[in-house]
């Protein structure tokens, strides 16, 4: 029917029709005012967002994440189970237990008594936070902190386990944390890098680290995590060589780009282009890591915050004053990990040497970051790769005892980057074994952290050999209760 | 509702027209396409990758019983409105499909809003137009058997040295480009000594190949036959096969697995054809007769990683073995993304999860154990099945061994079947203890079904990957080597030539040489040499702004490759333009420079691989390929420049620019050490400034510098003869082990040295030119 | 006059048809300034006109038609102007209705089918208008034409009402913003604050009076109870048989799953509120509170009331984004300035690097001084004069000034900065009153950090007074008051292990730590030599170490052991196989001055340290000149509890070559007791001097019970 209308209006005066065109262009182009994304095809954008931005105003800027690597026993730190103590020496009630897959170092354990913690908790701050005497420091800081006592995870051996929480996968090479946020959001100080990595080591069973844990995967190999190590050499190759100063440097990328640009001019290349400017931010990273680097001119005061460990290179106490001097020059993703939380055996011992190690200096970081108002967009995260059995491995004795590995229930706690202080979320049940309330699974915590970012975990997809990829993989939903 | 809709938007479309008759603009542009619309070029690629996930081969993730990959499931009626149909050929406005993915209406509107995909307008109009020309449907490209097709009509009849440039030249000036013309001798020569050797040409060979008489062809020749081609090609292999010299996972520690290696790079200096060289190493074991080396070439499917950590449980990671597998052979061997079948039918491509565990099958009967010993003395370098190697092998049948004396006893992990078959069962959720339905051995039948007369084992897996009808191997691997050579392969996405692979920019010419190997019976060399001969590899790599603009990515191939040259190369160039270059062949993994505490520091502090030792003495001085890789702290030399970690099969490596690679170049002691040796040795030539800085530059560049590039150097290397003292020097000098040149001006060496970093760190320089 | 005017109109009615059309076409790219959506407000006014206009031409229309005289120049006249002006105006509604439709809230079915059929009315009318006079309105259809639209129009209308009148107007733009009427616990009612803003956002959308899907309406207690289709929602015999309740619980895949999948979900907590609802029998008239604090209803509800924030709530900024290509250009090496979000027209911007500030970079911002709302300027050389430069920063919120060279007095300018709030000082020297002014002069200020100003705890106090609503953090603890015990001192030299001599330099990490030691194994206190020179030391001995530091208590006594081992062997060789997991660097182990250390994840255990449990340990070591060897000694590790012992027995054979050695000495030793803790020891086998070109130490593991691990990392001949 509407041909025939237009046949009409077409034979009837075709003339008219013609001169009416201009006006009707001219409606057009009135309406496309109305329309500002209708010709440019970029906002037809297929996967929605550009990278590089947040995607809403972010209410952190930047994460500290101290990874106790090994799985630190909850029941001694953070989760108080006094029924324990009185349990100790029984069997673990099987409805408790549960279908749950055992290691192999387990497997074949005929009994699994119950024990409870050697060492006491108390109740802190407005809080009331429990927390054991092992962790002084922190204990004084409960109110600034939120213990998510509900953490749970699929794998029960260290390797995937901890390749699950960094990289959203048990196995296989997918970027880390670390690198997807400097995928998502760039870098804040072109003169370092984005995602920077601290090791450190205790006393306690050690589980080693692996590049795998802060690799880019199949991002561009810019997001890789920088590896800063203790020694001359922050950076790998930074230094200078033998006998060369600063002028002599810049006097050599001189003479580079100089020729750099003559073999451009020759072949167009702009991959030559890039090269020179790589050259230049080398360069300047030459300065700027050294410059943050200088512990020197740190106030007694503030060694006496974070411990005097703090000025041994190579210390977690060491790595958390770095940690804080790198935030503060805009690196945005600061990864931490102090090894040897794996208390198969020899448990009492052991852990208490490790939180030694960490209580203070994790607690004046906080404080510190707090006291510079970095605090606020600044997220720090503190916990391990999965929790710690109730019952004993191995024979139980009156002094001595271990834990197992349990990917049910573990304990972490966040502070600032608009995480609610002060609070205690989730709960497991009196055994320690099983969540009861609000569990929160590794791809939720992934979500909530980018949340905090400002990305929306669904959105930050990177394609390859033809698959969508995300960091929460398939599912994840941000805790909302947990956000202030 | 749709009837109205269906009057409004004809109304719309038609009056929208008319009003922008006079106007065009992106929107409408989009709309024409020249000629026929092909299904698997045009619609499929956007189908698969925006509609496939829920209304594709995958049953559990499928909405309202919709395939849109199977003609039968498109044109049918739809299951939830049968008076409805997602395609009618011919009436877009009466198609579902198109009606739904152009809906103003978000509740409508396909792919929901909720999936976060969303299609542009000229998909939208390409699907329109595809209805219209009666959705038809072809199979994927590369599930049909490639044939050979007459080479393609191309004006320019002189350009075209062998098939491969009618092809391409074809598909240039189909594009309106021409070629670029041939590289010059020195640029030309540094390109293929790189790509057959992945070392410089030697002084000599420049000085023969500048004589005009010179033959290219020659060079050609005699560059396939020096043993530096096996290294060259090994390192490719070696990613696929994700070899490295520790077990991966917690305590990572050392493995000898070595002598694998030294047979893949023996393998292809002896040029085994294609079909051997992947038999031997699939199924080797059971080969009729077979002897060691057959059984040490099977070392191939126990590089995968392999767990020392106390307390996992053995079959979760037996099975992750299996699947290591399963996985690498789907991504080097059919060019397929297995891994996605392993939890679910695959989203894209016709791999059912079934299928998926059919093949892994095949695997599944290895003799072996989730975790045989925690990490621990010699005995733990090789897992069983595993074979030993006597002084003995060595010195009669593996004479391509380079096995140092030492007391311990040469073990290496390889195949061996079970006595009695292990059943196989589908995984659900891939999960090791959740086994389903029991399958036998099969591949998948998209693809080709595997014919009864074959052996339901690892053999007959071989057979039927070499059996003639298949339609991938050969295409895989042909696209494998051409990124070897062209930094691309003709299809971008060398892992997954699937349907959510890109598609080949030369269809036509992969499918040709794809043939054509099988023809000449898998022969690799000569394939190599059919690259290396064509014009379209001799094009100089000099890009015009023009060109730039209208084929940013090459993909036309109008002009010469151009790129940085991998990560052990980088190494190999320093090494042997400078002298230091040690060139014996395999044996154990070395320990080259290394910054202090990276081992240490990461460690479990279990193991041999603890600490790092560095090597002494001439093994510091081995090609790049033989740099141990502990797989936890893979060499930082290496994985800066985009070397594989080895953790999993890898077809393509990122090409990647970042300032750490500066930082190598400019403060590594391997180039440091090079360059005080390299200066050394030149300075005794003692001729004047000039010429040496010129020899210098076509060892390092390998051409003859312009004019006022040996200015620039020599300016340089005047100022810094005057700026430097006495201990300065010394203490620039002080780098590297390597024993210092004696009665030699220390000031010019220095000096001359920072002029030798300086070219080192030149982009040309460590560029395929 | 209709003559005169008719050409305009009809040209205004073809720019309207072809308009229209346009904006259809291509709605989903619409996107309104706010005075268009006022415009867009006026359609319900307008919408009267062309419906009677349209109907009054139908009619005559119709009437003309079927009278069978023919009809009147003016009557086709009046006809022409009644299309014209009705179809004008009917153009006019739709597009207002268009803009209308724009605003939140109008995506419902009902409001499509509206807009369809309106823009049907409007091009009939538009068609029917240009048909005037032609003889094709004669035919059937162009009679079914007028007919149509005669229909179209109330049944447009009828959409239109449902629309406006329907729940949807009010629910919707409700939904969106998920605004609940805030009501305290208290007053709080089961249904009407917890369980019906659930149906509401969730369920209402197709449950409703007009859009009854499953002829279910959940809109109010009494439809809810008459329930739909399928029967009734809810079982009150059965609550946990409610069919409610069992549509919800059906997995999201099941075709009846209720919110249908696509829909938002039901999250677990309002779930939980239906399903607990139900379970206590679905009361309708019931306060939160009169159920017992046990009821899950109760603990919901009060977690309901607590509410947390369901979406990060950002800040609109007014003012105009800034050209991208300033941006651009202004993003530097050392200054880096981005939008806070996608899409925000605000900027953050955070400078770098001390040694590369300047004021210009500062100035430089002038052209996004209007976009600017962070500023961090932390760590750098900024000084009073600088801070004018950010004056025009009007829309700073947040600055941050840790740690520059202002003082008190460059606070002033600040002042102008009238949305800061937020203002980081710690590490500046201030004074009170300065930042007292500051405070009354930006009453936005919401937070300040005054760490390490000078101000005392009482000045902050003080400030809170000024402004309530301001948060001050300051010190968080008294730093230098604590007293932490210094930790242990180190001690550099590139010769653990020494032929004649070692240089050894003492340290702390700790600056200004003064180190006590001794050379004489006696414990070092305040009064021991004080390092100031690097020690020479020419025989094995243990330097001991405390630091000590005013305001710190000392540390632990710190041992440094060094070796003297003056001939090293010009070979070595093992008779035995080591022990195959502890094979180190076989027989150079024993003099390659590698020292072990104890502990199982210490690398230096792992590498270090060659052992043998079955056979002896049998070391030969030669000399190219006879070597004046009086005495060895041998570095093991006892670790009890895993079984490394001690030799059992130590010989020392000496001679000028293999065949003629002879025994200089021999030692036995202790097997450790039960749970001895693990310790490194030394033995020193000491005998007459004696020249010898070839040494054979032999060491046997001991064998109680089972054979023993020995291990030794090091052996010092002198």
């Amino acid at each position: 029917m509407s041909k025939e209308f237009l046949e009409y209006g077409f034979n009837s005066n075709r003339r008219r029709f013609l001169s009416n065109l201009s006006l009707g262009i001219g409606s057009v182009a009135l309406g496309s005012l109305l329309m500002p994304d209708l010709w440019n095809s970029k906002n037809i954008e297929e996967d929605g967002l550009p990278v590089g931005l947040p995607h809403f105003a972010p209410k952190a800027k930047r994460i500290i994440y101290l990874f106790q690597n090994g799985a630190p026993s909850q029941q001694e730190l953070f989760d108080y189970k006094p029924k324990l103590n009185q349990l100790r020496g029984e069997e673990i009630p099987p409805s408790v237990r549960g279908s749950q897959r055992l290691t192999g170092m387990t497997a074949n354990q005929s009994s699994f008594p119950l024990v409870g913690s050697f060492v006491d908790f108390q109740q802190y701050g407005q809080s009331r936070a429990w927390v054991s005497n092992l962790m002084p420091y922190t204990a004084k800081i409960v109110d600034e902190l939120c213990f998510v006592k509900s953490m749970y995870t699929e794998a029960i051996n260290h390797d995937p386990a901890l390749t699950f929480l960094q990289t959203g996968a048990q196995q296989g090479n997918r970027p880390s944390m670390g690198a997807w946020l400097s995928y998502g959001l760039g870098n804040l100080n072109k003169n370092l890098p984005s995602f920077t990595v601290l090791l450190s080591r205790g006393i306690g069973n050690g589980q080693g680290v692996y590049s795998r844990l802060w690799t880019n995967g199949f991002l561009d190999s810019v997001h890789q995590g920088v590896q800063f190590s203790k020694g001359e050499d922050p950076v790998l190759y930074l230094r200078d060589p033998e006998g060369m100063n600063r002028t002599e440097r810049r006097d050599m990328l001189d003479n580079l780009s100089v020729l750099n640009d003559m073999s451009y001019k020759e072949f167009g290349d702009p991959e030559i282009v890039a090269k020179i400017q790589q050259y230049e931010m080398a360069y300047r990273m030459q300065t700027a890591i050294p410059e943050v680097m200088d512990v020197s001119k740190e106030s007694d005061a503030m060694v006496k915050l974070y411990g005097p460990d703090c000025l041994v290179p190579g210390t977690y106490a060491a790595n958390c004053l770095l940690a804080r001097k790198l935030v503060e020059n805009g690196v945005r993703f600061v990864q931490l990990y102090h090894q040897g939380w794996d208390q198969h055996g020899n448990l009492p011992y052991e852990i208490t040497q490790q939180a030694r190690d960490v209580d203070q200096a994790s607690a004046g970081l906080v404080i510190d970051l707090k006291q510079r108002g970095l605090l606020e967009d600044t997220l720090v995260i503190w916990g391990g790769e999965f929790g710690r059995t109730s019952y004993t491995q191995g024979t139980l004795t009156p002094d001595n005892y271990g834990r197992d590995h349990h990917p049910r229930c573990f304990t972490i706690w966040m502070a600032g980057g608009g995480i609610k202080p002060g609070m205690v979320y989730g709960e497991t049940d009196e055994l320690g074994y099983n969540i009861i309330k609000d569990p929160v699974h590794v791809h939720d915590f992934h979500a909530t952290v980018l949340h905090q970012l400002g990305l929306n975990h669904e959105k930050l997809i990177f394609k390859h050999q033809g698959r969508r990829y995300r960091l929460t993989d398939v599912a994840g939903k941000v805790v909302k209760d947990i956000i202030s | 509702m749709q009837f109205l809709c269906r009057i409004i938007v004809l109304l719309a479309g038609v009056a929208a027209g008319i009003g922008m008759s006079c106007q065009r603009n992106e929107a409408t542009e989009s709309t024409d396409f020249q000629g026929k619309i092909s299904y698997n070029f045009d619609v499929r690629p956007i189908l698969s990758d925006k509609c496939f996930a829920c209304h594709g081969p995958d049953a559990n993730k499928r909405e309202a019983g919709l395939r849109l990959d199977d003609p039968e499931s498109a044109y049918a009626a739809l299951a939830e409105t049968p008076d409805a149909h997602a395609l009618v050929p011919g009436k877009p406005e009466l198609s579902h499909v198109y009606l739904r993915i152009s809906s103003a209406d978000t509740s409508l509107r396909m792919p929901p809003v909720s999936s976060n995909l969303k299609l542009t307008a000229s998909e939208i109009d390409l699907i329109k137009a595809w209805i219209r020309e009666g959705a038809r449907y072809e199979k994927h490209w590369s599930f049909v058997a490639p044939e050979k097709t007459d080479l393609p009509k191309v004006s320019d009849k002189q350009w075209p040295r062998n098939e491969i440039d009618y092809f391409v030249l074809g598909k240039m000036e189909k594009n309106g480009l021409s070629p670029n013309d041939a590289a010059d001798k020195e640029r030309l020569l540094k390109r293929l000594a790189f790509d057959l050797t992945g070392l410089p040409p030697t002084f000599e060979m420049m000085e023969a190949f500048q004589d005009p008489e010179a033959d290219y062809e020659k060079m050609v020749d005699r560059l396939l036959a020096l043993p530096a081609y096996g290294e060259k090609m090994a390192v490719h292999w070696l990613d696929i096969a994700r070899y490295a010299d520790s077990y991966g996972y917690q305590d990572d520690g050392y493995r000898t697995q070595w002598p694998w290696r030294d047979w893949v790079i023996h393998a292809f200096n002896e040029n085994f054809s294609y079909k051997d060289f992947v038999t031997w190493q699939l199924a080797g074991d059971l080969l009729p007769h077979a002897g060691k080396e057959q059984l040490l070439a099977t070392g191939f499917n126990r590089n995968h990683k392999i767990t020392e950590e106390g307390g996992v449980i053995p079959e979760e990671y037996r099975v992750s073995y299996v699947a290591d597998r399963s996985d690498l052979f789907g991504k080097a061997f059919m060019g397929i993304t297995m891994e996605c079948a392993r939890c679910h039918d695959h989203k894209y491509d016709p791999v059912s999860q079934k299928d998926y565990y059919s093949l892994f099958a095949f695997f599944n009967n290895v003799d072996e154990v989730g975790i045989e010993s925690v990490i621990g003395g010699p005995e733990t370098y090789a897992k069983r099945p595993l074979m030993e190697i006597s002084r003995k092998d060595i010195d009669t049948l593996l004479t391509f061994l380079n096995q140092p004396d030492t007391s311990n006893r040469l073990i290496v992990s390889v195949m061996g079947e079970k006595a009695e078959l292990r059943k196989t069962f589908v995984l659900n959720r891939g999960e090791y203890d959740a086994p389903t339905d029991e399958v036998t051995p099969a591949t998948p039948a998209a693809m080709l079904p595997f014919d009864a007369r074959y052996p339901k084992n690892r053999l007959g897996l071989t057979q039927w990957l070499f059996d003639r009808k298949n339609p991938l191997t050969a295409r895989v691997y042909v696209n494998i080597l051409w990124q070897e050579f062209f930094g691309q392969g003709l299809v971008r996405t060398t892992g997954d030539l699937g349907m959510q692979g890109e598609l080949p920019s030369h269809p036509a010419l992969l499918d040709w040489l794809a043939v054509d190997f099988m023809e000449n019976e898998w022969d690799i060399k000569r394939l190599v040499k059919q690259m290396v001969l064509s014009a379209t590899y001799r094009q100089s790599s000099v890009v015009t702004a023009d060109k730039l603009a209208k084929d940013p990515e090459n993909s036309l191939l109008a002009r010469g490759p151009r790129y940085r040259v991998n990560a052990e190369f980088v190494r190999d160039i320093v090494l042997s333009s400078s002298g230091l270059l040690n060139p014996v062949i395999g044996g154990p993994s070395v320990k080259p420079y290394q910054p202090p505490g990276l081992w240490e520091g990461a460690t479990s502090g279990r193991g041999l691989l603890s600490i790092y030792v560095q090597d002494k003495g001439s093994r510091l001085y081995r090609r790049g390929i033989y740099t141990l890789i502990k797989r936890t702290v893979p060499p930082p030399s290496m994985a800066i420049f985009d070397a594989s970690n080895r953790d999993i099969c890898e077809v393509k490596r990122l090409k990647t620019n970042t300032p750490l690679q500066a930082l190598i170049m400019m403060n590594d002691p391997t180039v440091l050490e090079a360059s005080r040796v390299l200066a050394g040795k030149l300075l005794q030539e003692n001729q004047e400034a000039e010429a040496t800085i010129t020899r210098a530059f076509r060892k390092i560049v390998c051409r003859q510098p312009r004019q006022e590039e040996v200015q620039v150097l020599l300016a340089y290397y005047q100022k810094q003869l005057e700026t430097l003292d006495d201990q300065t020097a010394e203490r620039i000098l002080s780098v590297g082990e390597y024993p210092q040149e004696a009665h030699i001006d220390k000031r010019q060496q220095a000096a001359l040295m920072r002029v030798v970093t300086t070219l080192y760190n030149l982009e040309e320089t460590i560029t395929k030119t | 006059m209709a003559n005169k005017l008719e050409p305009i109109f009809r040209k205004g009615l073809l720019a309207l048809v072809i308009f229209i059309l346009f904006i259809v076409v291509f709605e989903q790219f619409l996107t309104l300034p706010r005075w268009l959506q006022a415009l867009g407000r006026m359609h319900p006014l307008v919408l009267h006109f062309p419906i009677v206009l349209l109907l009054m031409a139908a009619g005559l229309q119709y009437f003309a038609r079927f009278s069978r005289q023919s009809v009147s120049g003016d009557m086709r006249q009046v006809l022409r102007f009644l299309w014209l002006a009705g179809a004008l105006f009917a153009g006019i509604t739709v597009v207002m209705g268009i803009f209308l439709s724009q605003e939140e809230g109008y995506n419902s079915d009902a409001t499509d089918w509206h807009k369809w059929t309106g823009v049907a009315v409007f091009l009939l009318a538009s068609l029917l208008y240009r048909l005037q006079g032609h003889a094709f309105l004669e035919s059937f259809t162009g009679a079914v034409l007028v007919i149509g639209l005669a229909i179209l129009i109330p049944v447009c209308g009828h959409l239109g009402a449902v629309l406006t009148h329907g729940d949807n107007f009010i629910t919707a733009p409700l939904q969106l913003e998920k605004k609940r009427p805030v009501v305290p616990l208290e007053e709080a009612y089961v249904f009407d604050d917890l369980v019906l803003p659930i149906l509401e956002t969730k369920c209402t959308g197709c449950h409703n009076p007009n859009k009854i899907k499953g002829k279910l309406n959940l809109m109010d207690s009494a439809a809810i109870l008459a329930g739909g289709k399928s029967g009734l929602a809810i079982n009150f015999q059965q609550p946990e048989d409610s069919r409610l309740l069992e549509r919800i619980h059906l997995p999201l895949e099941a075709k009846e799953h209720m919110p249908p999948k696509g829909k938002p979900q039901l999250t677990p907590d309002e779930e939980a509120i239906l399903v607990a609802w139900i379970k206590a029998g679905a009361p309708f008239s019931r306060k939160v509170l009169s159920l017992e604090s046990s009821d899950p209803l109760q603990q919901l509800a009060a977690k309901q009331f607590q509410a947390a924030p369901t979406e990060v709530s950002q800040e609109v900024y007014t003012f105009p984004a800034a050209k991208e290509a300033d941006i651009e250009r202004l993003n530097t090496d050392y200054r880096t300035i981005l939008p806070v979000a996608y899409g925000s027209p605000a900027l953050s911007v955070q400078l770098f690097s001390a040694q590369a500030y300047e004021a210009r970079q500062l100035e430089e911002l002038q052209p996004v001084k209007t976009q600017i709302v962070s500023l961090d300027l932390s760590k750098l050389p900024v000084t009073d004069a600088d801070l004018k430069l950010i004056t025009p920063f009007e829309n700073l919120r947040r600055l941050n000034l840790n740690f520059t060279n202002i003082t008190a007095e460059g606070l002033t300018p600040l002042s102008k900065l009238q949305h800061l709030d937020q203002l980081h000082l710690a590490g500046v020297s201030l004074k009170p009153e300065a930042v007292k002014a500051l405070l009354t002069a930006i009453p936005s200020l919401k937070a300040m950090t005054l760490w390490e100003t000078g101000l005392t705890r009482q000045h902050m106090e003080e400030l809170s007074q000024i402004n309530p609503s301001l948060h001050v953090t300051g010190a968080f603890s008294d730093g230098d008051t604590v007293l932490l015990k210094l930790n242990p001192p180190v001690a550099r030299t590139d010769q653990w292990v020494f032929p004649e001599q070692t240089e050894v330099t003492l340290g702390h990490p700790v600056s200004g730590v003064r180190l006590h030691y001794t050379l004489d194994e006696t414990e070092p206190d305040s009064l021991s030599p004080v390092f100031s020179t690097p020690l020479t030391l020419h025989t094995t001995s243990v330097v001991r170490v405390k630091g000590y530091k005013e305001g710190w208590l000392p540390s632990d006594v710190t041992d440094f052991q060094f070796y003297r081992n003056t001939y090293k062997p010009d070979s070595v060789q093992l008779l035995n196989k080591l022990n195959h997991v502890h094979l180190a660097e076989g027989a150079h182990t024993f003099f390659d001055t590698q020292l072990g250390a104890i502990g199982a994840n210490n690398p230096a255990w792992a590498n270090y340290f060659a052992g043998v449990r079955h056979e002896a340990m049998q070391l030969v070591c030669r000399f190219d000149d006879p070597a004046e060897v009086s005495s060895v000694g041998i570095r093991y590790m006892i670790e009890e509890a895993t079984g490394i012992y001690p030799p059992a027995a130590v010989e020392i054979w000496g001679g000028d070559n293999d065949q003629q050695l002879k025994l200089l000495a021999k030692r036995t030793l202790q097997a450790p007791e039960k749970g001895e803790t693990p310790s490194l020891r030394k033995l020193d086998i000491t005998f007459p001097k004696h020249p010898v070109r070839c040494l054979k130490i032999v060491a046997q593991p001991y064998k109680t019970e089972h054979p023993r691990l020995l291990l030794i990392d090091e052996m010092f001949l002198n």
